[in-house]
């Protein structure tokens, strides 16, 4: 299974964002439990989902969300819901 | 609370665009943007062509914040440690420019405060969430618990549209979206105009194949901007989740070829960003109205990876504009008023323009992206390692490049059935070149 993280943090630096204490990502974390492939953990470019084993669940970070929504299609599962985050909140490209 | 003739939502270039227009003609206009500033949640891949831009301001050139004139275009192929290039100067361009390279976050910034110096209403931080409807039309958005009433609401909201999808104008193809992901490096800009061979204040742009996303049917982009460079990497989101591929992963393989480290030596990481791109448009326009609402941009999928986005976003905002102006003269604004829309949209060439890239889409999404590889590698064969043989002076014969080419570029696309007799057809047609060459060469000396 897919763990590189390491990589992402030093871009996520980089970046700006307006963090909300209200979260955009919803997981229903039992329907995950069923699923071995995990696209979610690979795909996002900010590698925010990861794999909890301790907890047997899958762990995300809202707060460093790029918000490409790639994770919304890429689930089959249906266990990711992603919205915007609330106005103003979220990331906020200066180079973009 | 007071009912607006136009509530457009997203203040991206169509956005914005769109308002302009409604603006124009007398129309009473909310733009409403979700991030801090219009152009915060938005990312660029590509050059901006001004043609559309310059439509509608003319003096564009004195005021928008573009930053290098692009040129010099190219595209070029990579595989492990090789790459191939083609390139693209253009004097007449860079004296007389139309295409350039900007941020959008600057650029969408300053477009949405053109909005609102033609009299807009230009509100940030407010992210729509719902639509209003009344016996199933709509009426309004909703933003939270308050509500915003309108005559017409315009969905310039992006692929993931909360307009489109509420009114139940959306179908996702999932197959067609692709993910990019970019990185803007610091580079001072006469290093930039030093490694890229360009003249001052010249920008380039060039778009690649192969390495290290032609397992998974992805491309890339480098372009320059005053002073920075930013490298881009796609790929469709469905061959991503079938590879299990980290596109972030492939961005450091990315930066290790030697075509595209050259360039990066010594730059400094400025931002990383990523969006999702529909791939070859949404085809049906009957989709882009419903009672009471038009969508733009993104939203009517008026962008592709192999299109920008911006001038038709642009365009399809202005149109959209034409279109509430023309319903308001009847004094309706139902499915059937706003259907106008459609015909004026072909009096532009973006139904073509969806049409194409549909196609090319199709194209790319049934077969090309899936045999990306070899394609890549048949490039490379064709051009190198046919020179390497047909400079083989041991070798009285010319070099068979028709089996070359057949091999490398066309088998692949060929049904199974066909392959062996085409094949067998080629190697007898090269047999008889190569005879009539012979031949031929036998008379002349």
């Amino acid at each position: 299974m897919y763990t590189g993280k390491a990589d992402a943090d030093e871009k996520l630096a980089k970046v700006k964002f307006e963090i909300d204490k209200e979260a955009h990502i919803t997981i229903e974390k039992a329907r995950c439990l069923a699923c071995r492939e995990k696209p979610c953990i690979p795909a996002c470019p900010a590698g925010n989902y990861t794999w909890n084993d301790e907890k047997n669940e899958l762990g995300y970070n809202y707060e460093g969300c790029l918000e490409c929504g790639t994770c919304r299609f890429i689930c089959d599962r249906e266990a990711i819901s992603w919205s915007f985050p609330r106005g103003g909140f979220g990331v906020v490209y200066r180079w973009g | 609370m007071d009912k607006v003739g136009c509530i457009v939502v997203g203040a991206g270039p169509a956005g914005a665009a769109c308002a302009i227009g409604l603006a124009r003609k007398g129309i009473e206009t909310v733009l409403v943007e979700r991030g801090q500033y219009a152009g915060a949640k938005n990312v660029a891949s590509f050059i901006l062509f001004a043609d559309i831009l310059e439509r509608i301001i003319p003096n564009y050139r004195d005021e928008a914040p573009l930053e290098r004139i692009a040129s010099d275009t190219g595209f070029f192929a990579l595989r492990d440690g090789d790459f191939m290039e083609f390139r693209a100067k253009s004097t007449n361009y860079y004296e007389k420019p139309t295409m350039y390279t900007a941020y959008r976050s600057e650029f969408d910034r300053w477009f949405a405060g053109k909005a609102q110096e033609e009299g807009v209403e230009f509100v940030n931080g407010m992210l729509v969430t719902g639509l209003l409807k009344e016996n199933g039309r709509v009426v309004g958005v909703k933003v939270g618990d308050d509500e915003l009433l309108a005559n017409v609401v315009i969905g310039a909201d992006g692929l993931h549209s909360v307009v489109a999808r509420e009114s139940g104008l959306y179908t996702d193809d999932t197959s067609r979206y692709m993910l990019g992901i970019k990185e803007v490096h610091d580079l001072p800009s006469e290093e930039i105009e030093s490694r890229f061979q360009l003249r001052k204040g010249e920008g380039c742009i060039r778009d690649g194949w192969g390495y290290p996303v032609s397992d998974i049917g992805g491309l890339s982009t480098i372009y320059t901007l005053n002073d920075s460079i930013t490298i881009v990497l796609f790929a469709p989101i469905d061959t991503m989740k079938e590879h299990g591929v980290s596109l972030r992963d492939r961005l450091e393989d990315y930066k290790a070829h030697p075509y595209i480290k050259k360039y990066l030596e010594g730059a400094k990481l400025r931002e990383y960003e990523a969006h999702l791109i529909p791939e070859g448009g949404r085809l049906k326009l009957d989709q882009m109205y419903t009672d009471g609402v038009l969508l733009c941009g993104e939203a009517g999928g008026f962008n592709s990876s192999m299109w920008v986005g911006v001038p038709p976003g642009m365009l399809s905002g202005l149109t959209a504009a034409e279109a509430v102006a023309r319903a308001k003269k009847r004094g309706r604004y139902d499915a059937e008023a706003l259907s106008v829309y459609k015909e004026l949209l072909f009096e532009t060439n973006l139904p073509r323009m969806l049409f194409n890239a549909r196609k090319f889409s199709d194209w790319f999404v049934t077969s090309a992206r899936r045999n990306m590889e070899g394609f890549t590698e048949g490039m490379f064969d064709t051009f190198i390692e046919y020179v390497m043989e047909e400079v083989n002076f041991t070798d009285p014969k010319p070099a068979p490049l028709m089996q070359h080419a057949y091999e490398n570029l066309v088998e692949p696309y060929l049904p199974k059935f066909l392959r062996k007799p085409a094949a067998l057809l080629v190697k007898l047609l090269e047999k008889a070149e190569t005879w009539n060459k012979m031949r031929k060469i036998r008379g002349a000396v």
